[in-house]
Protein backbone atom coordinates (compact mmCIF):
# COMPACT_ATOMS: atom_id res chain seq x y z
CA UNK A 1 0.00 0.00 0.00
CA UNK A 2 1.37 3.66 -0.94
CA UNK A 3 1.22 6.67 1.64
CA UNK A 4 -0.22 9.90 1.08
CA UNK A 5 0.92 12.86 2.75
CA UNK A 6 -0.81 15.87 4.35
CA UNK A 7 0.31 19.12 5.52
CA UNK A 8 -2.33 21.20 7.95
CA UNK A 9 -2.86 24.48 7.53
CA UNK A 10 -3.23 26.60 10.46
CA UNK A 11 -4.19 29.81 12.08
CA UNK A 12 -2.54 32.06 14.44
CA UNK A 13 -5.08 34.94 14.97
CA UNK A 14 -3.26 36.08 18.10
CA UNK A 15 0.15 36.39 17.79
CA UNK A 16 0.48 36.93 21.87
CA UNK A 17 -1.43 33.75 22.80
CA UNK A 18 0.12 32.10 19.17
CA UNK A 19 -2.48 29.29 19.47
CA UNK A 20 -2.85 27.29 16.37
CA UNK A 21 -6.17 27.10 14.60
CA UNK A 22 -6.38 24.24 12.02
CA UNK A 23 -8.20 25.49 8.97
CA UNK A 24 -7.85 23.51 6.28
CA UNK A 25 -5.03 20.82 5.09
CA UNK A 26 -3.71 19.87 2.05
CA UNK A 27 -3.17 16.12 0.58
CA UNK A 28 -0.79 15.04 -1.40
CA UNK A 29 -1.88 12.08 -2.99
CA UNK A 30 -1.93 9.84 -6.49
CA UNK A 31 0.52 12.95 -8.04
CA UNK A 32 -2.64 15.14 -6.96
CA UNK A 33 -3.24 18.13 -4.00
CA UNK A 34 -6.22 18.32 -2.53
CA UNK A 35 -7.62 20.59 -0.10
CA UNK A 36 -9.36 19.93 2.40
CA UNK A 37 -11.62 21.88 4.60
CA UNK A 38 -13.63 21.68 7.82
CA UNK A 39 -17.40 22.10 7.10
CA UNK A 40 -17.45 24.84 9.78
CA UNK A 41 -14.71 27.83 11.17
CA UNK A 42 -14.87 28.41 14.78
CA UNK A 43 -16.52 31.71 15.48
CA UNK A 44 -15.40 34.79 17.16
CA UNK A 45 -15.17 34.04 20.64
CA UNK A 46 -12.80 31.07 19.86
CA UNK A 47 -10.75 32.75 17.48
CA UNK A 48 -11.13 36.11 19.63
CA UNK A 49 -12.23 38.43 17.15
CA UNK A 50 -14.57 39.01 14.75
CA UNK A 51 -11.88 40.08 12.34
CA UNK A 52 -10.06 36.97 12.68
CA UNK A 53 -13.87 35.42 11.71
CA UNK A 54 -14.11 37.63 8.87
CA UNK A 55 -10.79 37.28 7.36
CA UNK A 56 -10.82 33.10 7.30
CA UNK A 57 -14.23 34.04 5.59
CA UNK A 58 -12.36 36.47 3.15
CA UNK A 59 -9.70 34.27 2.84
CA UNK A 60 -11.44 30.72 1.80
CA UNK A 61 -11.60 30.94 -1.39
CA UNK A 62 -7.21 31.14 -1.53
CA UNK A 63 -7.18 28.50 0.29
CA UNK A 64 -9.19 25.86 -1.50
CA UNK A 65 -7.31 26.92 -4.22
CA UNK A 66 -4.05 26.16 -2.95
CA UNK A 67 -1.74 23.87 -5.78
CA UNK A 68 1.64 24.26 -3.84
CA UNK A 69 2.33 21.75 -1.34
CA UNK A 70 5.41 23.57 -0.24
CA UNK A 71 4.39 27.22 0.35
CA UNK A 72 1.53 29.01 1.20
CA UNK A 73 0.24 31.81 -1.36
CA UNK A 74 1.50 35.02 -0.16
CA UNK A 75 -1.57 36.70 -0.20
CA UNK A 76 -2.42 35.04 2.79
CA UNK A 77 -0.46 37.18 5.14
CA UNK A 78 1.88 36.03 8.16
CA UNK A 79 -0.85 34.26 10.09
CA UNK A 80 -1.70 31.34 8.62
CA UNK A 81 1.51 28.47 8.69
CA UNK A 82 2.03 25.00 6.92
CA UNK A 83 2.71 22.48 9.37
CA UNK A 84 5.11 19.72 9.13
CA UNK A 85 4.13 17.14 6.18
CA UNK A 86 2.91 14.11 7.68
CA UNK A 87 2.33 10.03 6.25
CA UNK A 88 -1.05 8.92 6.26
CA UNK A 89 -2.15 5.22 4.41
CA UNK A 90 -3.07 5.35 1.38
CA UNK A 91 -6.72 3.52 1.50
CA UNK A 92 -9.97 4.20 -0.48
CA UNK A 93 -11.21 7.36 -0.30
CA UNK A 94 -8.57 8.81 1.51
CA UNK A 95 -9.73 12.69 1.48
CA UNK A 96 -12.57 11.73 3.55
CA UNK A 97 -11.39 9.49 5.93
CA UNK A 98 -8.67 12.27 6.82
CA UNK A 99 -10.89 14.60 6.60
CA UNK A 100 -12.99 13.19 9.65
CA UNK A 101 -9.41 12.90 11.46
CA UNK A 102 -8.66 16.54 11.00
CA UNK A 103 -12.22 18.19 10.98
CA UNK A 104 -14.62 15.79 12.85
CA UNK A 105 -18.03 16.82 12.27
CA UNK A 106 -19.61 18.35 15.41
CA UNK A 107 -23.16 18.06 15.77
CA UNK A 108 -24.90 21.30 17.61
CA UNK A 109 -23.92 20.66 21.99
CA UNK A 110 -26.69 20.75 23.91
CA UNK A 111 -26.76 23.11 26.87
CA UNK A 112 -26.24 21.41 29.85
CA UNK A 113 -28.28 22.38 32.47
CA UNK A 114 -27.18 21.32 36.19
CA UNK A 115 -29.41 21.32 38.95
CA UNK A 116 -31.26 24.40 39.40
CA UNK A 117 -30.66 26.58 41.97
CA UNK A 118 -33.49 25.09 44.24
CA UNK A 119 -32.91 22.13 43.77
CA UNK A 120 -29.39 22.29 44.55
CA UNK A 121 -30.38 23.98 47.81
CA UNK A 122 -33.02 21.35 48.69
CA UNK A 123 -30.17 18.60 48.07
CA UNK A 124 -27.98 20.51 50.81
CA UNK A 125 -30.51 20.95 53.31
CA UNK A 126 -31.79 16.87 52.80
CA UNK A 127 -27.75 15.63 53.34
CA UNK A 128 -27.91 17.80 56.42
CA UNK A 129 -30.29 16.09 58.17
CA UNK A 130 -33.46 18.99 56.86
CA UNK A 131 -36.56 16.97 56.25
CA UNK A 132 -37.95 17.16 52.89
CA UNK A 133 -41.23 17.66 54.51
CA UNK A 134 -40.26 20.64 56.49
CA UNK A 135 -38.92 22.44 53.26
CA UNK A 136 -41.67 23.83 51.30
CA UNK A 137 -41.05 25.26 47.65
CA UNK A 138 -41.82 28.48 46.01
CA UNK A 139 -43.23 30.42 48.77
CA UNK A 140 -46.07 32.62 47.84
CA UNK A 141 -48.09 34.73 50.10
CA UNK A 142 -50.85 32.63 49.65
CA UNK A 143 -49.00 30.20 52.09
CA UNK A 144 -49.70 32.20 55.19
CA UNK A 145 -53.06 32.91 54.19
CA UNK A 146 -52.46 36.40 52.12
CA UNK A 147 -54.01 37.08 48.59
CA UNK A 148 -50.93 36.91 46.36
CA UNK A 149 -50.19 33.38 44.50
CA UNK A 150 -47.22 35.09 43.09
CA UNK A 151 -43.75 32.60 44.36
CA UNK A 152 -41.78 35.83 45.99
CA UNK A 153 -39.22 33.18 47.27
CA UNK A 154 -37.23 30.19 46.38
CA UNK A 155 -38.26 27.84 49.57
CA UNK A 156 -39.96 27.94 52.81
CA UNK A 157 -40.42 26.49 56.57
CA UNK A 158 -43.74 27.89 58.34
CA UNK A 159 -44.36 25.97 61.62
CA UNK A 160 -46.14 27.44 64.70
CA UNK A 161 -43.48 29.68 65.85
CA UNK A 162 -42.70 31.49 62.84
CA UNK A 163 -41.89 31.80 59.10
CA UNK A 164 -38.56 31.47 57.46
CA UNK A 165 -37.78 32.23 53.77
CA UNK A 166 -34.71 31.19 52.11
CA UNK A 167 -33.02 32.24 49.41
CA UNK A 168 -29.93 29.89 47.89
CA UNK A 169 -27.00 30.76 46.54
CA UNK A 170 -24.64 28.45 44.46
CA UNK A 171 -21.36 29.88 44.45
CA UNK A 172 -18.78 26.98 42.99
CA UNK A 173 -17.71 27.08 39.60
CA UNK A 174 -19.06 30.27 38.93
CA UNK A 175 -17.26 33.06 37.60
CA UNK A 176 -17.10 35.96 39.96
CA UNK A 177 -19.44 38.19 38.22
CA UNK A 178 -22.27 35.32 37.83
CA UNK A 179 -21.64 34.84 41.77
CA UNK A 180 -22.26 38.48 42.42
CA UNK A 181 -25.97 38.37 39.91
CA UNK A 182 -26.87 35.45 42.15
CA UNK A 183 -26.20 37.56 45.86
CA UNK A 184 -27.67 40.37 43.87
CA UNK A 185 -31.08 37.66 42.97
CA UNK A 186 -31.12 36.31 46.54
CA UNK A 187 -30.88 39.37 48.41
CA UNK A 188 -32.89 41.64 46.50
CA UNK A 189 -35.85 38.53 46.31
CA UNK A 190 -35.71 38.43 49.87
CA UNK A 191 -36.59 42.43 50.58
CA UNK A 192 -38.82 42.32 48.24
CA UNK A 193 -40.58 39.57 50.11
CA UNK A 194 -40.27 41.31 53.35
CA UNK A 195 -41.92 44.06 51.50
CA UNK A 196 -45.12 41.79 50.15
CA UNK A 197 -45.29 40.70 53.69
CA UNK A 198 -45.58 44.34 55.49
CA UNK A 199 -47.71 45.38 53.06
CA UNK A 200 -50.41 42.86 53.51
CA UNK A 201 -50.12 43.33 57.11
CA UNK A 202 -48.49 40.22 57.80
CA UNK A 203 -47.68 40.20 61.25
CA UNK A 204 -46.04 36.95 62.49
CA UNK A 205 -42.20 36.50 63.09
CA UNK A 206 -40.64 35.92 60.34
CA UNK A 207 -37.05 35.58 59.38
CA UNK A 208 -35.16 35.65 56.06
CA UNK A 209 -31.84 33.90 55.25
CA UNK A 210 -29.60 33.42 52.15
CA UNK A 211 -27.43 30.31 52.64
CA UNK A 212 -24.28 30.46 50.26
CA UNK A 213 -23.54 26.94 49.17
CA UNK A 214 -20.18 25.23 49.90
CA UNK A 215 -17.95 26.44 47.24
CA UNK A 216 -18.05 30.35 48.32
CA UNK A 217 -15.60 32.60 49.40
CA UNK A 218 -15.48 34.73 52.28
CA UNK A 219 -15.29 37.68 49.72
CA UNK A 220 -18.89 36.55 48.80
CA UNK A 221 -20.38 36.15 52.27
CA UNK A 222 -19.73 39.75 52.87
CA UNK A 223 -21.36 40.85 49.76
CA UNK A 224 -23.91 39.37 50.65
CA UNK A 225 -24.22 40.27 54.01
CA UNK A 226 -23.83 44.18 52.85
CA UNK A 227 -27.14 43.18 50.64
CA UNK A 228 -28.87 42.58 53.77
CA UNK A 229 -27.43 45.60 55.34
CA UNK A 230 -30.08 47.23 57.63
CA UNK A 231 -32.79 44.64 56.68
CA UNK A 232 -34.08 43.27 60.45
CA UNK A 233 -34.60 39.50 60.94
CA UNK A 234 -32.05 38.66 57.65
CA UNK A 235 -29.24 37.27 57.52
CA UNK A 236 -26.46 35.13 56.03
CA UNK A 237 -25.64 31.31 56.37
CA UNK A 238 -22.08 29.56 54.82
CA UNK A 239 -22.92 26.54 54.55
CA UNK A 240 -19.38 25.54 54.50
CA UNK A 241 -18.92 26.68 57.69
CA UNK A 242 -20.16 23.72 60.14
CA UNK A 243 -21.04 26.01 62.72
CA UNK A 244 -23.20 28.33 60.88
CA UNK A 245 -24.63 24.99 59.07
CA UNK A 246 -25.85 23.41 62.11
CA UNK A 247 -27.37 26.57 63.45
CA UNK A 248 -29.18 27.32 59.98
CA UNK A 249 -30.25 23.43 60.06
CA UNK A 250 -31.27 23.80 64.09
CA UNK A 251 -33.27 26.55 63.67
CA UNK A 252 -35.00 25.07 60.80
CA UNK A 253 -35.87 22.07 62.84
CA UNK A 254 -37.01 24.02 65.49
CA UNK A 255 -39.53 26.48 63.29
CA UNK A 256 -40.71 23.50 61.81
CA UNK A 257 -40.97 20.28 64.02
CA UNK A 258 -44.11 21.40 65.95
CA UNK A 259 -45.87 21.68 62.71
CA UNK A 260 -44.54 17.88 61.56
CA UNK A 261 -45.72 16.47 64.93
CA UNK A 262 -49.40 17.97 64.70
CA UNK B 1 8.22 69.61 23.20
CA UNK B 2 6.64 65.82 24.19
CA UNK B 3 2.71 65.70 24.76
CA UNK B 4 1.62 62.69 27.16
CA UNK B 5 -0.68 60.28 24.85
CA UNK B 6 -3.51 57.42 27.07
CA UNK B 7 -0.17 55.29 27.24
CA UNK B 8 2.81 56.01 25.69
CA UNK B 9 3.99 59.52 24.98
CA UNK B 10 3.22 60.73 21.84
CA UNK B 11 5.91 63.29 20.10
CA UNK B 12 5.58 66.16 17.73
CA UNK B 13 4.26 64.02 14.20
CA UNK B 14 2.70 61.48 16.23
CA UNK B 15 6.13 59.26 16.97
CA UNK B 16 5.40 57.20 19.80
CA UNK B 17 7.62 57.08 22.46
CA UNK B 18 8.03 53.52 23.36
CA UNK B 19 9.05 52.52 26.87
CA UNK B 20 9.86 48.85 28.39
CA UNK B 21 10.05 47.20 24.91
CA UNK B 22 10.41 43.80 25.20
CA UNK B 23 10.46 40.90 22.41
CA UNK B 24 7.44 38.47 21.98
CA UNK B 25 9.88 35.62 21.56
CA UNK B 26 7.02 33.12 22.03
CA UNK B 27 5.25 33.83 19.19
CA UNK B 28 5.05 31.46 16.28
CA UNK B 29 4.27 34.27 13.90
CA UNK B 30 7.36 34.76 11.81
CA UNK B 31 7.75 38.17 9.47
CA UNK B 32 8.83 38.20 6.61
CA UNK B 33 11.18 41.11 5.68
CA UNK B 34 15.04 41.80 4.26
CA UNK B 35 15.71 43.59 8.11
CA UNK B 36 14.14 40.48 9.55
CA UNK B 37 11.04 42.52 11.89
CA UNK B 38 9.60 40.97 14.98
CA UNK B 39 7.08 41.62 17.21
CA UNK B 40 6.95 43.04 20.69
CA UNK B 41 5.37 44.14 23.62
CA UNK B 42 5.22 47.75 24.60
CA UNK B 43 2.57 49.77 26.59
CA UNK B 44 -0.22 46.92 26.45
CA UNK B 45 0.63 46.96 22.18
CA UNK B 46 2.26 44.88 19.61
CA UNK B 47 4.48 46.40 17.61
CA UNK B 48 6.63 45.33 14.66
CA UNK B 49 10.32 46.27 15.27
CA UNK B 50 13.35 46.33 13.23
CA UNK B 51 16.72 47.32 13.28
CA UNK B 52 17.56 49.37 10.44
CA UNK B 53 20.68 51.29 9.43
CA UNK B 54 20.14 55.08 9.46
CA UNK B 55 19.31 56.16 6.45
CA UNK B 56 16.89 53.34 6.26
CA UNK B 57 15.20 54.48 9.75
CA UNK B 58 14.68 58.04 8.64
CA UNK B 59 12.89 56.29 5.40
CA UNK B 60 10.55 54.96 7.74
CA UNK B 61 9.96 57.51 10.11
CA UNK B 62 9.06 59.78 7.65
CA UNK B 63 7.46 57.20 5.06
CA UNK B 64 4.98 56.70 8.20
CA UNK B 65 4.72 60.39 9.23
CA UNK B 66 4.38 62.06 5.86
CA UNK B 67 1.38 59.11 5.07
CA UNK B 68 -0.90 60.00 7.09
CA UNK B 69 -0.70 63.78 5.59
CA UNK B 70 -1.23 62.47 2.44
CA UNK B 71 -4.01 60.76 3.42
CA UNK B 72 -2.13 57.09 3.29
CA UNK B 73 -3.03 54.61 6.40
CA UNK B 74 -0.02 53.57 7.90
CA UNK B 75 0.32 52.05 11.27
CA UNK B 76 1.03 54.20 14.07
CA UNK B 77 5.36 54.47 14.40
CA UNK B 78 7.27 54.09 17.67
CA UNK B 79 10.69 54.53 18.48
CA UNK B 80 12.47 53.68 21.66
CA UNK B 81 15.18 54.99 23.76
CA UNK B 82 16.85 51.74 25.06
CA UNK B 83 16.97 50.66 21.12
CA UNK B 84 17.62 53.95 18.95
CA UNK B 85 18.85 51.49 16.02
CA UNK B 86 14.87 49.82 15.69
CA UNK B 87 12.04 51.57 14.71
CA UNK B 88 8.67 50.27 15.80
CA UNK B 89 5.16 49.94 13.84
CA UNK B 90 2.01 48.99 15.23
CA UNK B 91 0.61 45.74 14.83
CA UNK B 92 -2.38 45.95 12.59
CA UNK B 93 -4.69 43.22 13.94
CA UNK B 94 -5.27 40.08 11.55
CA UNK B 95 -3.70 41.35 8.54
CA UNK B 96 -3.77 39.64 5.29
CA UNK B 97 -0.78 40.66 2.52
CA UNK B 98 -2.21 42.32 -1.18
CA UNK B 99 -5.21 40.61 -2.90
CA UNK B 100 -7.15 42.53 -5.45
CA UNK B 101 -9.99 41.05 -4.57
CA UNK B 102 -9.84 42.39 -1.29
CA UNK B 103 -8.47 45.68 -2.16
CA UNK B 104 -11.57 45.75 -4.20
CA UNK B 105 -14.42 45.96 -0.99
CA UNK B 106 -11.55 47.90 0.91
CA UNK B 107 -13.61 50.99 3.04
CA UNK B 108 -10.16 53.10 1.81
CA UNK B 109 -9.86 51.99 -1.72
CA UNK B 110 -8.35 55.30 -2.48
CA UNK B 111 -5.59 54.95 -0.35
CA UNK B 112 -4.53 53.17 -3.05
CA UNK B 113 -3.83 56.29 -4.96
CA UNK B 114 -2.62 58.09 -2.01
CA UNK B 115 -0.15 55.32 -1.69
CA UNK B 116 1.05 55.79 -5.32
CA UNK B 117 1.57 59.65 -4.54
CA UNK B 118 3.16 59.00 -1.07
CA UNK B 119 5.85 56.06 -2.77
CA UNK B 120 6.57 58.62 -5.57
CA UNK B 121 7.52 61.55 -3.45
CA UNK B 122 9.79 59.42 -1.03
CA UNK B 123 11.32 57.45 -3.46
CA UNK B 124 9.77 53.97 -2.72
CA UNK B 125 10.14 51.02 -5.35
CA UNK B 126 9.31 48.53 -2.70
CA UNK B 127 5.52 48.48 -2.44
CA UNK B 128 5.90 44.75 -2.58
CA UNK B 129 2.53 42.58 -1.84
CA UNK B 130 3.98 42.29 1.44
CA UNK B 131 3.59 45.81 2.00
CA UNK B 132 0.07 46.49 1.54
CA UNK B 133 -2.42 44.95 4.62
CA UNK B 134 -5.33 43.56 3.58
CA UNK B 135 -7.42 43.82 7.21
CA UNK B 136 -10.95 42.54 7.58
CA UNK B 137 -13.73 45.17 8.77
CA UNK B 138 -14.57 43.70 12.85
CA UNK B 139 -18.04 45.07 11.47
CA UNK B 140 -18.42 44.18 7.43
CA UNK B 141 -21.21 45.66 5.50
CA UNK B 142 -22.85 45.15 1.78
CA UNK B 143 -19.91 47.29 -0.03
CA UNK B 144 -16.97 47.24 2.52
CA UNK B 145 -15.26 44.48 4.19
CA UNK B 146 -11.32 45.40 5.01
CA UNK B 147 -9.53 48.02 5.08
CA UNK B 148 -5.75 49.08 3.64
CA UNK B 149 -3.04 49.87 5.16
CA UNK B 150 0.58 50.53 4.11
CA UNK B 151 3.53 49.56 5.56
CA UNK B 152 7.65 49.43 5.59
CA UNK B 153 8.76 52.96 3.92
CA UNK B 154 12.49 51.98 4.99
CA UNK B 155 13.83 51.34 1.19
CA UNK B 156 12.88 55.11 0.18
CA UNK B 157 15.49 56.89 -1.33
CA UNK B 158 14.33 60.17 0.87
CA UNK B 159 15.93 58.33 3.66
CA UNK B 160 19.48 59.88 2.42
CA UNK B 161 19.82 63.45 1.78
CA UNK B 162 21.79 63.04 -1.44
CA UNK B 163 19.18 60.94 -3.30
CA UNK B 164 16.22 63.19 -1.69
CA UNK B 165 17.97 65.65 -3.80
CA UNK B 166 18.50 63.87 -6.37
CA UNK B 167 16.01 61.83 -7.37
CA UNK B 168 13.80 63.81 -10.05
CA UNK B 169 10.56 61.52 -11.41
CA UNK B 170 13.41 58.63 -11.46
CA UNK B 171 10.65 56.67 -8.59
CA UNK B 172 10.51 53.25 -10.17
CA UNK B 173 7.30 51.46 -9.45
CA UNK B 174 9.66 48.20 -8.53
CA UNK B 175 7.59 45.51 -6.87
CA UNK B 176 4.38 46.85 -6.93
CA UNK B 177 1.75 44.41 -6.97
CA UNK B 178 1.21 43.58 -10.96
CA UNK B 179 -2.60 44.22 -10.74
CA UNK B 180 -2.39 47.59 -8.92
CA UNK B 181 -5.68 49.16 -10.01
CA UNK B 182 -5.63 52.69 -11.97
CA UNK B 183 -8.71 53.08 -12.52
CA UNK B 184 -10.16 56.36 -12.42
CA UNK B 185 -10.96 56.88 -8.79
CA UNK B 186 -7.06 55.90 -7.93
CA UNK B 187 -5.77 58.25 -10.39
CA UNK B 188 -7.90 60.57 -8.85
CA UNK B 189 -6.86 60.11 -5.45
CA UNK B 190 -3.63 60.19 -6.40
CA UNK B 191 -3.73 63.85 -7.71
CA UNK B 192 -5.34 64.45 -4.69
CA UNK B 193 -2.60 63.19 -2.42
CA UNK B 194 -0.14 64.78 -4.55
CA UNK B 195 -1.91 68.11 -4.58
CA UNK B 196 -1.92 68.16 -0.06
CA UNK B 197 1.81 67.11 -0.08
CA UNK B 198 2.64 70.34 -1.92
CA UNK B 199 0.45 72.47 0.52
CA UNK B 200 2.22 71.00 3.74
CA UNK B 201 3.63 74.37 5.53
CA UNK B 202 7.44 74.41 6.38
CA UNK B 203 7.00 74.26 10.12
CA UNK B 204 5.38 70.61 9.23
CA UNK B 205 7.87 69.80 7.26
CA UNK B 206 10.45 70.76 9.93
CA UNK B 207 8.56 68.55 12.49
CA UNK B 208 8.77 65.61 9.82
CA UNK B 209 12.30 65.94 9.23
CA UNK B 210 12.90 66.48 12.99
CA UNK B 211 10.83 63.35 14.60
CA UNK B 212 12.56 61.34 11.44
CA UNK B 213 16.03 62.83 11.68
CA UNK B 214 16.45 63.57 15.35
CA UNK B 215 19.98 62.63 15.55
CA UNK B 216 21.37 64.48 12.76
CA UNK B 217 23.06 68.12 13.64
CA UNK B 218 20.66 70.92 12.79
CA UNK B 219 22.53 71.91 9.86
CA UNK B 220 21.69 68.48 8.23
CA UNK B 221 18.35 68.51 9.58
CA UNK B 222 17.87 71.75 7.62
CA UNK B 223 19.29 70.83 4.42
CA UNK B 224 17.00 67.65 4.53
CA UNK B 225 13.67 70.29 5.41
CA UNK B 226 15.00 72.38 2.35
CA UNK B 227 15.40 69.14 0.36
CA UNK B 228 12.10 67.93 1.38
CA UNK B 229 9.92 71.07 0.63
CA UNK B 230 11.28 71.08 -2.98
CA UNK B 231 10.37 67.34 -3.19
CA UNK B 232 6.74 67.93 -1.15
CA UNK B 233 6.47 71.57 -3.69
CA UNK B 234 6.66 69.42 -7.11
CA UNK B 235 4.97 66.74 -5.53
CA UNK B 236 1.87 66.82 -8.38
CA UNK B 237 3.94 66.50 -11.33
CA UNK B 238 6.02 63.95 -9.90
CA UNK B 239 3.36 61.86 -8.36
CA UNK B 240 1.24 61.89 -12.08
CA UNK B 241 5.21 60.93 -13.81
CA UNK B 242 4.62 57.96 -11.56
CA UNK B 243 1.43 57.04 -11.80
CA UNK B 244 1.93 57.20 -15.57
CA UNK B 245 4.82 54.78 -15.02
CA UNK B 246 2.38 52.51 -13.30
CA UNK B 247 -0.46 52.50 -15.49
CA UNK B 248 2.00 52.12 -18.38
CA UNK B 249 3.16 48.35 -16.92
Amino acid sequence: MTAAEYRVVHFIPNPVSGARVPVAALLRAEGRIRVLSPEHYPGAECLGSSRAVNLLRAIRPQLERIDDFGNLPESLGPLFQLGHVQEVAMVQDVDTALRRLLFPIVSKPKIQRGPQRARQGANWLERNGVSSDWIRGGFRPADVGLESKVKIATHFVKGNSGLLLMEPIVAAARSRSDVLGAIELATTRLRSADHVLNSAGFERERGFVAYLLPGSSEDAADVARRALFNFEGAGVVECGKPEQAVAFTSRIRQIAEPLTLN
Amino acid sequence: MPRTGDDQTTLDCSVVALRDVAELTTTPIRLEGACKPKLYLAGGQLWVGKRLAAARRRAEVLGSLLGPELGVPVPRVGLCDSMPDSVFSEWVATPAHWDLAGAGVADNYEALGAGLALDAVIGNADRNPRNILIQPLEKQDKTHMCTLWFIDHEAAEAGELRRLRGMGNSAHPGELPGDYPTDFAVEQACEAAAARAAEIPESRIRALVAASCGNESPAIQNKFVDALAERLAAAPRIAEAYFRKVAAR
